[in-house]
């Protein structure tokens, strides 16, 4: 049974499909690697799978509950075992960057403040951020700020974990570790983990399988291994980033020649 | 086909936009609805609640009070100086106490407190709730599982219903205090017939009880304005702007309105 199932996940914006008819299964136990150009829908979708968006048609299945038939109560329940790791990041501008941390596990348990404490040491350790617990977010850069929301959405120890981007703005150290990161998770708690990426190479290195999206529809999938030799002209444009090829690199518009009155 | 839609572009094209219009405005008024209910049922019940309601009072209430204390010692001095000059005429001047007691009590207190409150306070919350609005900070409450309308809404509906009559309390005992000392120190009036004309006039149940319900209902309106002014906004850095505007507009529109109809359900005997 796979822990996530889509069929035929239809969203629109507008009138605008910006999902149509996708079709995904996602097994226990995988990270599942979620690549495609940008403005392709790709957080959209992960926000469809929280329950945060509702879908125009389709089914999305998670651990066996149809989210879109939970209601708001149960919704939010169901979400204490998901943790979402925001593109923006979104700490809360308010609280240092150890009361972020802490915030979940204060409002979901009542926990004494030394076990709160420890939790809070042991995640900041994983991201590298102890020395910085008192800063607040208006100090942090932008790639910390992202290591301290990584921390915050793993504090409760969630059973599905999606990451938006965890890569973007990370120097190449902070990319090796966050790699070795999402990887330990997943394989420490037997988690299921979506990351959500531009970066081909390394998505590819940390995902178990891999989805390509384009135009609200996957054009490629398979194992990491497989996707260098997919014969599909779609994945080979995408993985060596080429501007000319079926998928056009243009948000939809009038002919160029057309707007410049030629 | 063809031609009944280009006959609905030109001809129902205004009678669709005045529905959409009115259905749109119905939508708000059903979510804003939705929103304040779902707030007033939640009260701060564990120690992290009432903790979240008192910092809350603290940024709604505290932080006004000096705007409030100085707003109403100018109003107080100034209401003494203009009752003292018209009652002269009629040698009345005695009665200035009950002048400025009188004018406090029933409009000036719940109104300029109301306004100076939607000013300074409401738009501080709307700002607040649409700025995390657009930072994300909402949804990822949301993802986390908490209810924003109970870590965030309720504690700041319930702070701003207790803040409100709390301030013009305030307003009225700092108006009539230094309206005196303008009076008593300045004009020469009898300090006993200052303070002794306004307790003879001045009834509790009529003037003062009545009041604080006017400020009540102030701080009802201008709480719920600006929380969902905050969020129903659009996030962006521009429709932060927008919406704190609008709930300085709306709260103070509504505060001047609303007096009117409570004064004439409140005060008039007709
Ligand atoms: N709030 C919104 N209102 C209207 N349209 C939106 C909104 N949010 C996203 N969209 C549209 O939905 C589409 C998909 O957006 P989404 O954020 O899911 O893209 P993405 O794949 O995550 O892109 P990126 O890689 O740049 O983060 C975009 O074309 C965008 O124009
Ligand atoms: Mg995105």
């Amino acid at each position: 049974m796979d822990f996530i199932r889509i069929r035929n996940l239809t969203f629109k914006r507008d009138g605008r499909k910006i999902l149509d008819k996708l079709n995904l299964d996602i097994p226990q136990g995988n990270i599942i690697g979620i690549m495609g150009p940008s403005g392709c829908g790709k957080t959209t979708l992960l926000r469809i799978i929280a329950g945060y968006l509702k879908p125009d048609s389709g089914q999305v299945i998670v651990d066996g509950v149809d989210i879109n038939k939970l209601k708001r109560r149960e919704l939010l329940e169901f979400r204490k075992t998901m943790g979402f790791l925001f593109q923006s990041g979104a700490l809360f501008t308010d609280m240092n960057v150890y009361e972020n941390i802490a915030f979940p596990l204060k409002e979901h348990y009542r926990l004494p403040a030394e076990v709160i404490n420890d939790i809070v040491q042991m995640k900041l350790e994983c991201v590298g951020l102890r020395g910085a617990q008192d800063l607040m977010p208006s100090e942090l850069s932008g790639g910390m700020g992202r290591r301290v929301a990584l921390a915050r959405s793993i504090a409760i120890d969630p059973s599905l974990m999606m990451y938006d981007e965890p890569f973007t703005g990370q120097d190449p150290i902070s990319k090796g570790v966050l790699m070795e990161l999402i990887k330990t998770v997943n394989d420490s708690l037997k988690i299921t983990s979506l990351v959500v990426s531009h970066d081909i190479p390394e998505t590819l290195k940390i995902s178990d399988y891999v989805y390509i999206l384009a135009e609200g529809k996957t054009i490629g999938k398979g194992d990491p291994a497989s996707m260098k030799s997919n014969a599909s002209p779609f994945v080979q444009q995408f993985l060596r980033g080429e501007k000319e090829g079926p998928v056009t690199f243009h948000y939809k518009a009038t002919p160029l020649k057309k707007a410049l009155g030629l | 086909m063809m031609k009944d839609s280009q006959l609905n572009k030109y001809l129902l094209s205004p009678l669709q936009r005045l529905g959409a219009g009115t259905l749109a405005y119905l939508a708000t008024w059903g979510r804003a609805t939705i929103l304040v209910l779902d707030a007033c049922i939640i009260l701060p019940r564990s120690a992290r609640g009432v903790n979240l309601f008192l910092r809350e009072i603290y940024k709604l209430g505290v932080l006004s009070l000096p705007i409030i204390v100085v707003s109403a010692a100018f109003v107080g001095m100034v209401l003494a100086l203009q009752g003292y000059t018209i009652l002269r005429n009629f040698s009345a001047e005695s009665a200035v106490g009950q002048l400025v007691a009188l004018s406090l009590f029933r409009e000036l207190g719940p109104v300029l407190a109301g306004l100076l409150f939607a000013g300074r306070s409401g738009s501080a919350l709307t700002a607040e709730i649409s700025l995390m609005k657009t930072t994300e900070q909402i949804s990822s409450l949301e993802m986390m599982g908490v209810d924003p309308v109970r870590y965030l809404v309720a504690p700041r509906l319930w702070a701003g219903l207790l803040t409100l009559p709390v301030l013009t309390i305030v307003f009225n005992m700092t108006g009539i205090w230094m309206g005196g000392v303008v009076a008593i120190e300045w004009l020469g009036i009898y300090e006993g017939s200052y303070w002794g004309n306004m307790q003879q006039v001045v009834s509790l149940q009529s003037d003062i009880i009545n009041g604080i319900i006017k400020s009540l209902v102030f701080a009802f309106v201008v709480t719920w304005i600006a929380i969902f002014q905050g969020y129903n906004s659009t996030p962006t850095a521009e429709g932060i702007g927008i919406s704190t505007t609008k709930t300085v507009v709306y709260s103070s529109l509504g505060i001047l309105g609303l007096d009117f109809l409570l004064t004439a359900l409140l005060f008039s005997n007709i």
